[in-house]
This record gives C-alpha cells, sequence and structure tokens, in this order.
C-alpha cells in the first residue's frame, strides 16, 4: 500500500485519544495547496455515503484478490468501524448484494437479507478452509454391484447416475432419496452399457441425463413420479459413444469418442437443437471409446465441463481444449498439450472460471479459462505411489478448493495458492465418482456406497 | 490539432484542449452538442488547479477503451496488433474473450491501469477534489480511479489509522463498540479443523 499521507501525519495532538466519543468537531489546518474553502467539515458532505459504498466495494475486491474471499470481510468491516457514518453504509442491502455476486458469485439469495446471506457464504467458505463439515453416508453399496458413474449437485439436489441407466435423485442436506428416473426401457441397445449415464446436467426445477448411447432424457423435478421423456436420440452407429455430457440452462454438449472430427456436439437445451458438431479431440481414442460400451473398466478417455463464462473444457489424457459456446458456438478458443505422460482424466473437473487436472506423475494444475495461464501447482501423490503405474484418482473442484480422491483418502488443497489443508476424516476408500459445489462433496465409492460432506451445516 | 475546445475553470484559467480529450467527460460533451455561439464552456465549480489534473488523466484516457468500467474488455477492433477486420460476433463476452487471450490488448491495458494506479497514489485531498470534479463533470473513469484511489489507501489499515488518514472522529459511545464487536464475530474464526 503506498498512497501518499497527509502532511499532517500522525503528529497531531489534540482530540487523538483512542476511542474518544469527543463531539467537538476538528477544525485542523489545512492539509495541502488544494482550494479547501468549499469544504464543510462534516464526514458525510466531505466523504458522500454513496462514495464510502464504491470505496468499500474495492476494498472488498482488492482483500479478496490479493488475500483470497475470506479476506474480504475483515476488509470491509474495518470502514464499517471507522465513525458512525460510516457504519450506517453497511446498512445498505445493495452493497452486501453486490458484494455477494462479486466476492462470491452468488447471484440469488436463500436468506431472508443479502448481509444474512453474505454471512452464510463466508461461513461456509471458513468451513471448507478448516475442514468442518457433517458427513452424511446416503447409500450403502447395493447388494447387485451396481456401480455409480456420475454424480451431479444443485442447491437442493444431488443426483447419481449408474452403469444400468438410472438416475437417483436426493434432496440436501437431508439426504433423503426423492426418485429414480430410468430411461425408456425398450429402446434398443447396442453392448451391455450402452445405457450407463454418461452426463447429468440438474437444474432447479428439471434434470437432464444422457447415456453413453448418445440419448438424452429430461425429467421434471416438480412432478418425480412421470418418467423422464427422451428429449434426443442418439445415433451410436453415426456418432460414436458419448463419453461425457454437461451442460447448463442453455446449452447441452457432449463429449463423443468413435466418429472423427465429431468429438463435440452442443444443443440449445430450451430448443433441444442441435447447434454444432465437429472437434478432433477425441479423435486418437475413437477405438476405446466404442470398448466403452462393453467394458466398464476402460480408463476414462475424456471428460467435459461447462463453466460460468459460456465456454466448455474437454480434457482427454493428450490434451485440453477451450470450446466457445456464447460468441461463435464451436469455436476452439484454445488448445493445450499436455506434457508429462499426459494427464488421468478422471481427475479433470472445473470450477468458478479454473480447471484442474492431475497428470500421471501426479501432480496437479489449476489453470484460468479460457487462456489455460496456471493458477497454482502441486503434488498430490508420494513418491511410492507415483512409482506403481498409473495412478489411481477421482478429483474435483469448487469456487475456490480442489480435492482429490486417492486410496488412503479424500485430500484437500486451495486451488488458488496450492497449499495443502487437510484430509477427511472418513476413510472411504477409491471413489470412482466426485463433485463438489460451494456447499457440498458428494463420492462414490464401490466398497462403501455414496457420501455427502455438508460445509454449509455448521 | 484537431478541433478543440475551451475550457474555463473557476478562478477564470482558460485552458483549450481537443475535443477527443474534452468529451471524456459527458456534461462538457453534451454542453458541446448545444448549439451555443460562444466556444467557451465555463466551469464555475472547478479550479485551475484540479481541472489542469483532471485534464491530465483525459489527455491519457483519450484514444483508449474504457479499461475500468468495462472491466478491461476491448472490442478486438481495438486491438493495438490487430488490424481491426478481424472477424468475430461483437458481444462483449467474445470481446472479453479476445482481450484475455490476446497478449497485445493485455499490455496495453495493463500499461494504462499502471498509469492510472499511479495517478491516484496521492493524498486524499486531492483524491476527494479529483472526486468532485469527476462527479461534477460526469467522467466516469475517474470517478472509478478515484475510489480506486481512496481504496488503496485504507487496504490494510485498521479503522484508528484509517480515521487518521480522512480526518475523521470516532464518535462510537463505548455501549456501541461493544454492540459491533458482536455484530461481526461471525468473522473470529481460527481456522482450526
Amino acid at each position: 500500500m503506498s498512497s501518499g499521507s497527509p502532511p499532517q501525519g500522525r503528529g497531531r495532538g489534540e482530540g487523538e485519544e483512542e476511542g474518544a466519543s469527543s463531539s467537538r468537531p476538528r477544525f485542523g489546518r489545512r492539509r495541502t495547496d488544494y482550494p479547501s474553502s468549499s469544504r464543510p467539515r462534516s464526514a458525510d458532505a466531505v466523504w458522500p455515503e454513496h462514495f464510502v459504498e464504491s470505496v468499500s466495494i474495492r476494498v472488498a475486491d482488492e482483500a479478496a484478490r490479493f488475500e483470497g474471499r475470506l479476506a474480504a470481510a475483515p476488509a470491509v468491516v474495518a470502514m464499517f468501524q471507522v465513525c458512525s457514518t460510516w457504519r450506517a453504509v453497511s446498512r445498505s442491502e445493495f452493497l452486501w448484494q453486490v458484494l455477494c455476486r462479486r466476492i462470491w458469485s452468488c447471484r440469488r439469495r436463500s436468506l431472508p437479507s443479502w448481509r444474512e446471506e453474505y454471512v452464510r457464504l463466508h461461513r461456509t467458505a471458513a468451513n471448507f478452509r478448516a475442514g468442518r463439515s457433517a458427513y452424511f453416508s446416503l447409500l450403502s453399496p447395493p447388494t447387485d454391484d451396481l456401480p455409480c458413474c456420475r454424480l451431479a449437485l444443485s442447491d437442493r439436489h444431488l443426483a447419481a447416475g449408474f452403469l444400468d441407466g438410472s438416475v437417483r435423485l436426493f434432496n440436501v442436506p437431508a439426504g433423503r432419496l426423492l426418485a429414480t428416473f430410468r430411461a425408456d426401457p425398450h429402446r434398443d441397445r447396442l453392448g451391455r452399457f450402452s445405457q450407463a449415464i454418461s452426463g447429468i446436467v440438474l437444474l432447479d426445477n428439471r434434470l437432464a441425463f444422457a447415456s453413453q448411447d448418445g440419448d438424452v432424457h429430461v425429467a421434471e423435478l416438480s412432478a418425480p413420479r412421470e418418467a423422464p421423456r427422451r428429449a434426443l436420440v442418439g445415433n451410436l452407429m453415426v456418432d460414436g459413444t458419448m463419453v461425457d455430457f454437461t451442460g447448463n440452462a442453455r446449452w447441452w454438449v457432449g463429449l463423443f469418442a468413435g466418429a472423427p472430427g465429431h468429438s463435440w456436439r452442443v444443443w440449445d437445451a430450451a430448443m433441444e437443437l442441435l447447434i454444432f458438431v465437429g472437434g478432433g479431440l477425441m479423435d486418437s481414442a475413437a477405438v476405446v471409446g466404442w470398448h466403452m460400451l462393453t467394458d466398464i473398466m476402460k480408463p476414462v478417455v475424456g471428460r467435459a465441463r461447462i463453466l460460468e463464462q459460456g465456454v466448455v473444457v474437454g480434457c482427454s489424457t493428450s490434451s485440453m481444449e477451450v470450446l466457445d459456446l456464447d460468441g461463435v458456438t464451436g469455436t476452439i478458443l484454445n488448445q493445450r498439450e499436455l506434457r508429462h505422460g499426459g494427464a488421468l482424466v478422471e481427475s479433470f473437473d472445473a470450477g468458478d472460471g479454473r480447471v484442474m487436472v492431475v497428470d500421471s506423475r501426479g501432480v496437479a494444475t489449476v489453470k484460468e479459462v479460457p487462456a489455460l495461464t496456471e493458477v497454482s501447482r502441486f503434488p498430490t501423490l508420494r513418491r511410492s505411489e507415483r512409482q506403481h503405474g498409473s495412478p489411481s484418482l477421482e478429483g474435483c473442484m469448487n469456487w475456490g478448493y480442489a480435492l482429490v480422491c486417492i486410496s488412503r483418502g479424500v485430500h484437500v488443497w486451495d486451488a488458488i495458492t496450492g497449499e495443502y489443508l487437510y484430509v477427511f476424516r472418513q476413510r472411504i476408500g477409491m471413489a470412482t465418482a466426485m463433485a463438489a459445489s460451494d456447499r457440498y462433496v458428494v463420492a462414490w465409492a464401490n466398497d462403501t456406497g455414496l457420501h455427502l460432506w455438508d460445509f454449509g451445516a455448521l | 490539432m484537431g478541433k478543440t475546445i475551451k475550457l474555463i475553470s473557476g478562478d477564470g484559467e482558460m485552458f483549450e484542449v481537443e475535443e477527443a480529450v474534452a468529451f471524456q467527460s459527458n456534461i462538457i460533451k453534451s454542453l458541446a452538442d448545444e448549439d451555443n455561439a460562444d466556444d467557451c464552456i465555463p466551469l464555475p465549480r472547478v479550479d485551475s488547479q484540479i481541472l489542469s489534473k483532471v485534464l491530465e488523466f483525459c489527455r491519457k484516457h483519450a484514444n483508449s477503451p474504457s479499461v475500468h468500467t468495462k472491466f478491461a474488455a476491448i472490442p478486438s477492433e481495438l486491438c493495438p496488433k490487430h488490424d481491426g477486420s478481424a472477424a468475430g460476433a461483437s458481444s462483449s463476452e467474445s470481446s472479453s474473450a479476445h482481450s484475455e487471450t490476446c497478449r497485445a490488448c493485455y499490455d496495453a491495458v495493463m500499461k494504462l491501469v499502471q498509469w492510472d494506479l499511479e495517478f491516484v497514489k496521492v493524498d486524499l485531498d486531492l483524491i476527494h477534489h479529483l472526486l468532485k470534479a469527476a462527479n461534477y463533470l460526469d467522467i466516469e473513469d475517474l470517478m472509478f480511479m478515484a475510489v480506486e484511489g481512496a481504496a488503496n489507501a485504507i487496504r490494510g489499515n485498521n479503522p484508528e489509522e484509517i480515521r487518521k488518514l480522512f480526518d475523521l472522529e470516532n464518535d462510537f459511545t463505548p455501549e456501541e463498540e461493544k454492540e459491533i464487536l458482536k455484530e461481526y464475530s461471525w468473522l473470529d474464526d481460527p481456522f482450526e479443523p
């Protein structure tokens, strides 16, 4: 911090007592050559309230940028403790609404006021930092040995997609099973696992789930007993296997392996219309893609994640690419070859404008999207673990934390600084699916079932 | 020099500046647009010392996109490296995607941001006058930078230090101070698992 301090500095004696509650106005001498004839001495006339409000937003922004989001509130609260006029600014709901949006990317309020919402976001983040959560075991592994292959979280729900093509919907934080959705059982199948869930888009009011054969079904969450509607019909022979499916309210994006030059398919989610086909990200994985229909033990060959900025990022074992959605759909904005033996695609995830992936040496990198500039880098494996062939791990990320599940537990790092933080107390074994939101972490392990951690509970 | 505008400060000094410089101020722009016979625009509430600083800022920003209020989204036609014929949607999202991946745009933005940060590394009295002038003349970027300058001054300081910087009194009663500590007790977090 390097602003010039006023020439009077700290040398003044009178009226300077700590915590003095004198009501005598201070008429100090003029501090500079600049004219002060029009300068009255009451605080709010000199520094108007809307100015103090703008400055407090800026102070919070800068604290978050340089010291992390948890530093924003202490920085701005220091301003509210200056005097009663500045304290009055803290009663502005508009201020807290802007801070919720700017610091936490939160645009919807679940509590009666924006101030309370900010406090909730800050405390949840502090819980994440400290590893304080409420843990729930939601589903013990079923006796029919049915692995879960996809997980998705929203504010109020958790959806788990299984190898048999079913999707189970739970509410959070209670963890109660609300519904089980199944695709049309009579449709054609090619290969034992063609109906395995390849991705879930979970919104507040609807859920879209895709299977490896390219079918996409939609279920309305307000009518969970109704059978889901088949919105898109896949064409396995032409398009190949859908290895991943991601999206939001505006787009659905499928990543395909098996048909060269057709790695990406983008649909307008509202109209359910195909708007783009193309790309070669998965070309080298064509053969493995076909085998995924009959053999689930194949390693993950591709993953795709949609980001808030209107782009989707895809990751294969050898490269990463950023596909534009919002501007000119289908334009490759950026591409990066992944060196050092390639990527462990099952560790790839995205959160808050960043992506993470672990390479085959066990080194995780977090990159900013779309520039793919490196934000942090940290080792996730011990030397002994690296030497045992290709390591097995699963990764996920939210706005500030990167989580990696290896056999000895779920470990957490600060995604921005790369600092190692802690390991979850619960040992769940090896996860095959994981997801993290701002409040929850969910994981599935074949031996121990479905696990939920709630960081907003305390 | 292109077409110029004459401005008269509150203490009677005349400044002649290019239109592109003066029109950073929305007020000056709308006064000049009106078909007055005068070619001098009086600015009685801004004296010459402050006006000179304001014009220094405007001169620097005259041929640049508004980097602060639009958060560094440079349309590709303004990119110093490209010749303006770059294809692409004109939506602001793809503009920011362009400037985020274009090195030349990024460097230009960073240079201007650095200059602006130096410009407001001044005492709060000057920032106060610049803020009033920017408000009166409706110069968005200068208002932004005055806020930035004050925020930089505050950063890292505790309440007492902020009071000294802004020449403010602590007018809380002891009861009010206790109330404030309670109100923000949710910040006391030891970060211990």
